[in-house]
């Protein structure tokens, strides 16, 4: 009998954690559903800035400009920022594992020192309990992401370049390949000139004759770049939470899955277990009708 | 009329996508109107209220954050952060969003604070006379 309790009990539990599972799900679809809107939406926007800023960089007069400038300190007294885009929760599969280890990587590579800005609670989790040092006063959160908070943190990063506290800055972020796969990609955002590395064959003295840059090529780089970097977090953003949601779906649509077949397993279980009850049951009465059956002749 | 195809661009998407006889800017060093068959360039744009003129001869005004205009084979982009209609502007958010940025100017600010809050207060200046002067 006990153990027909205990068989009886895993599956309520199983049951109950389905009901959870596939509740999440349903949210994570939902949130997908919206989060893609938003990401169409800014799709139009963001690639007529890049465009736009291509051009730009292409008519640009060979001049000096903070955004362009590649740093000549000594390669290990550089100091290479990354934002890395985590999710605010876990439970999503390996979304964000692979978003931590591929800044550990790129962190190796550059060599030098060092400074992380995480996006999401789950990454400033892990590099909190690794003893990692991260950016402490950077405390976003990844969830909805709103314009307003990647103008926020465009403005600091930028600041802390231009202060040139920061020598280089990239983002690390999930992109939503399709929906079943994921990919995590790394862009270089400052200075600009890595960043659009093939534009340096153009020869930059032909401007003047096809576009007029008014009033000065400075003064629209500064409008258009702080523009450029806030259209490519939120990019960034929007792109790494419909990847979250789409890994959460999977993760508790696999879990659903499971759940379902282990229940299956344990009432095929509990009816066997039954079974063997009811039929020693049957056993025993009829053996006892028997013994007495024996005694009575 | 000659008329050119104008796009405006915000960062929630496409705001207006057509034709445009006449195009009244906020560039960082004044207004600038623009013309069909303008010569080609790129400019600053800085918050202000923009006009155009649509194929209809229509007049629209339109407030804008910071942002730039490029104009290309008679083709005319706006990129900017926000754009809105006098229609969609919330007079008292505008005013809460001035009467906050006004505040926190006479506090002690690093320059970087400074220039952000005086570009929040043109935000918030710009929507306030867009919406009064619709209503006129």
């Amino acid at each position: 009998m006990a153990q027909l309790r205990e068989i009886k009990n895993r599956i309520d539990s199983i049951e109950g954690t389905q009901k959870i599972t596939s509740a999440m799900y349903m949210i994570s679809t939902t949130k997908l559903r919206q989060a893609k809107i938003s990401r169409d939406n800014n799709a139009v926007y963001f690639n007529a800035l890049k465009n736009m800023l291509e051009r730009l960089l292409r008519h640009l007069p060979s001049f000096d400009h903070p955004y362009l400038r590649v740093s000549d300190k000594p390669k290990e007294d550089q100091v290479h920022a990354y934002i890395v885009v985590t999710a605010d929760r876990g439970l999503a599969g390996a979304y964000n594992l692979n978003v931590i280890k591929a800044a550990d990587k790129l962190a190796g590579e550059d060599g030098g020192r060092t400074q992380l800005f995480v996006v999401g609670e789950a990454g400033r989790r892990y590099y909190h309990n690794h003893g990692v040092k991260y950016e402490e006063g950077f405390v976003y959160s990844s969830e909805r992401p709103t314009h307003a908070r990647s103008r926020a943190i465009t403005e600091i990063v930028l600041s802390k370049f231009e202060d040139g506290l920061i020598d280089d800055l990239k983002i690390i972020y999930t992109d939503m390949k399709s929906a079943i796969e994921n990919d995590v990609r790394v862009r270089q955002m400052l200075p600009l000139v890595s960043a659009f590395d093939k534009m340096k064959n153009v020869p930059g003295d032909i401007y003047n004759e096809e576009f007029l840059l008014s009033p000065s090529p400075r003064e629209v780089l500064n409008a258009v770049v702080p523009n450029y970097l806030n259209g490519y977090i939120y990019s960034a953003l929007i792109e790494s939470f419909c990847a979250e949601q789409n890994s959460r779906m999977l993760a508790m649509q696999t879990a659903s899955d499971a759940a379902v077949s282990i229940v299956k397993d344990l009432s095929v279980k509990y009816n066997r277990a039954r079974q063997q009850v009811i039929t020693q049951e049957l056993t025993e009465v009829s053996a006892g009708a028997e013994a007495i059956g024996a005694f009575m002749d | 009329m000659k008329t050119s195809h104008l796009q405006i661009m915000s960062a929630d998407g496409m705001f207006y996508d057509g034709k445009m006889m006449h195009l009244i800017v906020p560039a960082t060093d004044g207004s600038m109107g623009i013309l069909p068959g303008h010569e080609e360039m790129i400019i600053a744009l800085s918050e202000g209220i923009l006009q155009y003129q649509d194929g209809e001869e229509r007049w629209f005004k339109v407030a804008i954050g910071r942002g730039a205009l490029q104009y290309a084979n008679n083709r005319c982009t706006v990129l900017v952060d926000t754009a809105e209609r006098p229609e969609d502007i919330d007079v008292n958010r505008a005013m809460e969003a001035k009467r906050r940025a006004e505040e926190r100017l006479r506090e002690k600010l690093s320059e970087r604070e400074y220039r952000n809050m005086q570009a929040a207060l043109a935000r918030a200046l710009t929507r306030l006379k867009l919406k009064s002067s619709d209503n006129t």
